[in-house]
């Protein structure tokens, strides 16, 4: 099992399908309000993500629809990527946590903002 | 803005066979770019990635924007990346590099034809003030000769004779190498005519290689030529004669810069961007595209050889002319050829493209053609 870290597209898409099944329109702009606009993914760069995600079994296709002539298919988490993203947020919060703690020894104060 | 949108009202109304809905220009160019995806990939992605690509855009859009361009190329080679490597093709793999080793052993054995033609002509003109017969024209001449016999042994199916003599060319052109660097060349061959000289040789000499280890599968032989055609093997093999004919035609023409060698093959690759467009939901049989990509492997050894010898002078110069010619003709080859490998089962064997098998489905894979 691959335990290298997500890079921070795939988290977000896993954050954002974690919530319910989504097609890629929709994953983008979940993906944009999650990071308050930091991340803006361009459909290309996500697709790359998802397709890498499908092949490691973390999300896979719920069903597909057509909204204005335009195919729209939508996508799920799968149990694994669920596991994989709940351990990824685990890591990141301990990151966080160390880093905080870290910096309230050196006096450097808290984090603002 | 409405104007978009009655556009894509229209096609909503599902396009009944033979009736095309027309299609806004922004929807146009998106798909445009995402012909850059390989051919399994847009099957399955097309249609989803136009609907965010278009769900993404303001209405007054009718151009992509850079940015988005930037990421579907970027996209799209990576999608390349992972098909190749996932893939499951290794018989098309074999197949398309037989064929190519099959196309070099006959462009290497028309050599003879030449051979011939200008001895005959010499033979048959000389006179008072007739151009002396040069001796590179009649040194080495068995391995042309070699390689018209393999292509002979080839076409009767004797492929394994084929595969011995394609060995023993290669050694005979070993031998034609030697000559060439050991007998002096003529007084009157100062001007620099490059190709001309040793170069060729030595490029033939790794061609002929490359040929001979890529038949050196005799038993795969009658498969791959089975899985392209005959006939499209044919084309294959006279567009490929045709364009390094050009490039021969260019170098003994001598003075001054064709500029058609450059032209030719633009236009025509121009042409086959064209085509590529209009056929792109016409998935190209996998055999063919990986023909394709052999030819350009085998053009690349063929400039990178002609850029060796040219870097350490061995025998005669080469020009940054005959670099560029190299290169343009080389290019023009390839195009073409994947050009013709893509539009001559239409013409040739009036048989449907069969759908690309797709990569997870490995049922389809290698299924023969259905008979009507």
């Amino acid at each position: 099992m691959s335990d290298k870290p997500l890079q921070e597209p795939s988290f977000l898409i896993l954050t954002a399908l974690a919530a319910g099944p989504k097609h890629g329109y929709a994953m983008l702009q979940e993906v944009e309000r999650l990071s308050d606009g930091r991340v803006a993914l361009r459909p290309g760069t996500m697709y790359t993500a998802l397709d890498r995600m499908a092949d490691e079994g973390l999300v896979e296709v719920d069903r597909e629809e057509i909204v204005d002539a335009r195919l729209r298919r939508y996508y799920r988490i799968t149990g694994a990527g669920a596991i994989r993203l709940a351990a990824e947020a685990d890591r990141l919060r301990s990151n966080a946590t160390a880093a905080v703690r870290s910096l309230k020894l050196g006096g450097l104060g808290g984090v603002g903002s | 803005m409405s104007d978009q949108q009655d556009l894509l009202a229209v096609d909503d109304a599902s396009p009944r066979e033979g009736e095309v809905a027309p299609i806004a220009p922004l929807e146009r160019r998106y798909r445009r770019w995402i012909g850059l995806f390989p051919v399994a990939y847009r099957i399955e992605r097309e249609d989803e990635l136009v609907g965010v690509l278009l769900d993404g855009a303001t209405p007054d859009r009718v151009r992509p924007r850079l940015a988005e361009v930037v990421d579907l190329a970027r996209a799209a080679a990576v999608a390349h990346v992972r098909v190749a490597r996932t893939s499951t093709s290794r018989h098309e793999w074999s197949d398309a590099s037989v064929v190519v080793g099959i196309i070099l052993a006959v462009v290497l054995g028309a050599q003879s034809v030449r051979y011939l033609t200008v001895v005959a002509r010499r033979a048959l003109f000389s006179g008072p003030h007739a151009e002396p017969l040069s001796w590179f024209e009649v040194r080495g001449w068995y391995v042309p000769v070699a390689w018209a016999i393999v292509v002979a042994l080839l076409a009767l199916g004797w492929t394994r004779l084929a595969c011995g003599a394609a060995w023993l060319a290669s050694v005979a052109r070993l031998a034609a190498v030697y000559e060439v660097a050991t007998v002096p060349p003529f007084p009157w061959s100062t001007e620099p005519d490059g190709l001309s000289a040793a170069p060729p040789i030595v490029v033939q000499l790794t061609l002929g290689l490359v040929a001979a280890v890529l038949l050196s599968r005799p038993r795969r032989v009658r498969a791959a030529v089975d899985s392209i055609g005959r006939r499209r093997l044919m084309v294959a093999i006279v567009a490929f004669s045709v364009f390094l004919g050009a490039q021969r035609w260019n170098n003994l023409g001598g003075s001054g810069f064709d500029i058609w060698v450059l032209v030719v093959p633009f236009a025509l690759a121009l042409a086959c961007w064209v085509s590529h467009v209009q056929l792109r939901h016409i998935p190209l049989d996998p055999v063919a595209r990986r023909i394709g990509a052999g030819l350009l492997a085998v053009l690349v050894v063929f400039v990178v050889s002609v850029a060796a010898t040219a870097a350490t002078g061995a025998g005669g110069v080469v020009t940054r002319r005959d670099l560029a010619a190299i290169f343009a003709v080389g290019l023009g080859t390839a195009i073409v050829a994947a050009l013709v490998l893509a539009v001559a089962p239409i013409a040739a064997r009036r048989i449907p493209f069969r759908l690309v098998r797709r990569p997870r489905d490995p049922q389809v894979r290698r299924s023969a053609p259905v008979s009507e």
